[in-house]
């Protein structure tokens, strides 16, 4: 019995030993978890780009639970600058008690002016998609104001600022302009080196952040190069054709009237394919239903409802039209997704020109592009009216 | 320490159905994809995948049957039928020594990956050696009962790669898929190539259809085991392209692991899939880890009937974690793995046509029993 247990004694007491020897635990009430980091320019930048970031840092003992809410912030915003992003956070974790993690890291906000800095966002991804313990899935967004003034932009019904802009992101109530880009989207455009949108935020004068519209990431050189918002943003997701929801307005005999945009959806086609003068038809065919009518015409006629289609269309053109001015002529970049209409269609001429398409040669610039519209009204409403005609 | 003994040693046709898969799907998962997507053009990869897995399907066939025709030999004695004694042992101990290969190659990617991944501050000695000492646990116990381990194991293991893939479809696109067949024929080829070096593993047929009680099952249930790796992979390769892209796939080292990564499943417990994935993975891995160093005692054991089958663990379990320590940087680690898969289809490939070969200038049906 005796030399039973003695190695068993031994063993056990061994394991005592290595029982507690776990090198990584960190108890999650010292983990400092980073919600959200946001990147500007430090002011005083000399030669070299000097990045000043933000990290938003969760205080759990303000978030609370969901039953008793906590008082007080739920954040903790610290700013630093430097060189490095790696090496800013750890400046920061000088000031933080508990140990920085990133691993629920959901948006990462770049001020405008150090976005038009040339491959400065490329440089700084790196570390968000090399470090292993980042997801792929953090939200970028840029802002026209500085970024780190956004995280601190508190709501009523949420605590955490960062939070609360990242479900502005990906609702869809604001599809007309919705794009949003996730870090590890950004890095299969940079490495098939096309450009690429990211959403614009902004700050209102009444302290709210609005979804703006879009900024327009250019390839070579890699960088912001404009941004697009309200009905320019609308008019290139007429074009692109996808989460095409929202309203438009439009004049019939000088009354305004809404349409709420129900289906719609785009079509390309190459009409020419020589590489020097490319030619694409974009048809827009869009399902609507109408919102708001200030006239008192009768919309269960089909000559009214042909002009209602026809005033619809026009403004869509024109919308589209704007659009595709700025992009195609005055960025000259593609965001407009023509590169992967090409390449899902016409791969072999897309092989040919795809290192001169919106840069190089750039004939993305050259090319032409015509854009049909085709509406159908199909809900009027509840009521055909609701005043009498001439009062 | 008293081990539970089963009835006897021997298995059925079905538990090397469930073997097959489970020894190949391993470390080759993690980063197939990212190799194959260099040689072909978007989605075009996935040829690759079935031209290579039809062909593994068809030597998975060549072994089971070859070893099937001697029922309840070891390799070692019907190989000295056909080709003499001497050059059987010499087969036997290369088989020894590619057993322990792999099982050290599993050890130091577990710590690799785990380092990479899960624990920034242990040191990789401290998890290599405690996988190690599970495997070790799992080697010394009834034959019988590795067997039972893997039919335990294997269900998970696709299980959770169905639910991984399923969740990924809100993340693919479509054109990373399109268009399709614009590879040329050079990168098909690479292409075949490259994957069928992810399936490697086929080696332990020789060995363990020795032990299985209904031989002549034995190649249909090996074959139908490999089909359901290489319907696996297919899917693997797919969603990774589709999630990623066909650029993005071949700079991720890892493209298996950043899928679990990105997958968000919505109501914040399971948010973070890949922890349960790891946990899943590493049986994978410790699954085959496990077989590898089972096959090299059964091999040194047939070389050395007297030898007692805890000596051979305690022999080579030291032999394993030196070799798995050896590697150490991710260059060293990827030239192992490299030279590894080769030398996994080298070794049975070359053993499996000299037997072949001779078997049938023997004329076959006279040897057998």
């Amino acid at each position: 019995m005796k030399n039973k247990c003695l190695p068993l004694v031994v063993i056990l007491s061994i394991s005592l030993f290595i029982l507690p020897g776990c090198w990584d635990e960190v108890e999650i009430e010292d983990r400092a978890f980073i919600a959200a980091v946001a990147i500007d320019l430090a002011e005083d930048t000399g030669d070299e780009t000097i990045i000043e970031m933000t990290e938003q840092i969760v205080v759990p003992a303000g978030l609370g639970t969901s039953t008793h809410p906590g008082t007080g912030k739920a954040y903790r915003n610290i700013t630093r600058s430097g060189k490095s992003i790696y090496e800013i956070n750890r400046d920061i974790s000088r000031q933080e008690s508990r140990i920085s993690n990133v691993e629920h890291l959901g948006l990462i906000i770049l001020s405008k002016e150090f976005a038009e800095q040339e491959g400065m966002l490329a440089n700084i991804l790196d570390v968000f998609i090399r470090q292993q313990y980042m997801r792929r899935g953090v939200m970028v967004a840029v802002t026209d104001t500085k970024a780190k003034d956004l995280l601190s932009v508190e709501v009523e019904h949420m605590k955490l600022p960062s939070i609360n802009i990242i479900d502005m992101l990906e609702k869809d109530q604001t599809a007309v302009t919705k794009e949003p880009a996730r870090s590890g989207d950004v890095q299969e455009k940079l490495l098939s080196k096309r450009s690429y949108a990211l959403p614009l935020l902004t700050i209102l004068p009444d302290h709210t952040v609005e979804y703006e519209g879009i900024g327009v990431m250019a390839e070579e050189p890699s960088k912001l190069v404009g941004t697009l918002t309200d009905g320019d943003a609308k008019g290139r997701h007429f074009i692109i054709g996808k989460s095409q929801r929202g309203s438009v307005i439009a004049e019939v005999d000088g009354e305004l009237v809404t349409f709420d945009i129900i289906l719609g959806n785009s079509k390309y086609t190459l009409t020419n394919s020589d590489k020097n003068s490319l030619a694409f038809t974009v048809d827009i065919e869009l399902t609507v239903s109408i919102r708001e009518y200030f006239g008192t015409k009768n919309l269960y006629k089909e000559e009214v409802k042909k002009e209602f289609q026809n005033e619809l269309e026009k403004e869509v053109k024109k919308v589209t039209h704007r659009a595709l001015v700025k992009i195609k002529d005055e960025f000259q970049v593609d965001v407009l997704e023509f590169d992967r209409y090409l390449q899902i269609h016409h791969n072999k001429l897309w092989t040919e020109i795809k290192d001169n398409w919106d840069y190089g040669e750039n004939y993305f610039s050259q090319s032409e592009v015509t854009i049909n519209v085709k509406t159908n009204v199909r809900e009027p409403g509840a009521s055909v009216k609701i005043k009498a005609k001439g009062e | 320490m008293s081990t539970f003994k089963y009835a006897d040693e021997k298995i059925k046709s079905q538990d090397i159905m469930i073997a097959v898969p489970s020894m190949v799907i391993a470390v080759g998962i993690f980063n197939f994809p990212a190799t194959l997507a260099e040689s072909t053009r978007y989605a075009d990869g996935w040829v690759g995948v079935l031209i290579g897995g039809i062909i593994v399907i068809l030597f998975t066939w060549v072994v089971a049957k070859l070893a099937s025709l001697f029922p309840n030999q070891s390799f070692l004695s019907y190989s000295s039928s056909l080709v003499s004694k001497p050059v059987a042992s010499v087969l036997t101990i290369l088989f020894v020594l590619q057993g322990i290969l792999i099982a050290a190659f599993e050890v130091s990617t577990i710590s690799i990956v785990s380092h990479l991944y899960l624990y920034e501050r242990t040191p990789y000695e401290v998890v290599a050696i405690t996988f190690l000492l599970v495997v070790v646990y799992a080697v010394s116990g009834s034959r019988a009962g590795i067997f039972r381990i893997n039919v335990l194991f294997l269900p998970l293991i696709f299980l959770i790669s169905g639910l991984l893939m399923l969740f990924s479809i809100n993340f693919m696109e479509i054109k990373n898929v399109l268009p399709v067949f614009t590879t040329d024929i050079r990168g098909y080829v690479r292409g075949t190539f490259d994957s069928a070096l992810a399936y490697s593993g086929v080696g332990i047929l020789f060995f363990y259809v020795s032990l299985v009680r209904d031989v002549e099952k034995v190649p249909s249930r090996a074959v139908f085991g490999m089909s359901w790796v290489v319907v696996l992979y297919l899917f693997v390769y797919l969603t990774c392209i589709a999630v990623f892209g066909q650029e993005t796939t071949e700079v991720i080292h890892f493209p298996f692991i950043e899928l679990a990564q990105s997958v968000e499943i919505p109501g914040g417990f399971f948010e973070r899939m890949e922890s349960i994935f790891f946990v899943i993975w590493i049986t994978a891995i410790f699954t085959t880890a496990m077989m590898s160093f089972d096959v090299s005692i059964m091999a040194l054991q047939s070389l050395f009937p007297k030898l007692n089958k805890h000596t051979a663990v305690f022999i080579l379990s030291p032999i394993i974690y030196f070799i798995a320590m050896v590697p150490n940087n991710y260059l060293d680690q990827i030239k192992f793995g490299k030279l590894l898969s080769y030398a996994t289809w080298i070794l049975p490939g070359f053993v499996a046509i000299l037997l072949w070969v001779m078997y049938a200038v023997k004329g076959g049906n006279r040897l057998e029993k």
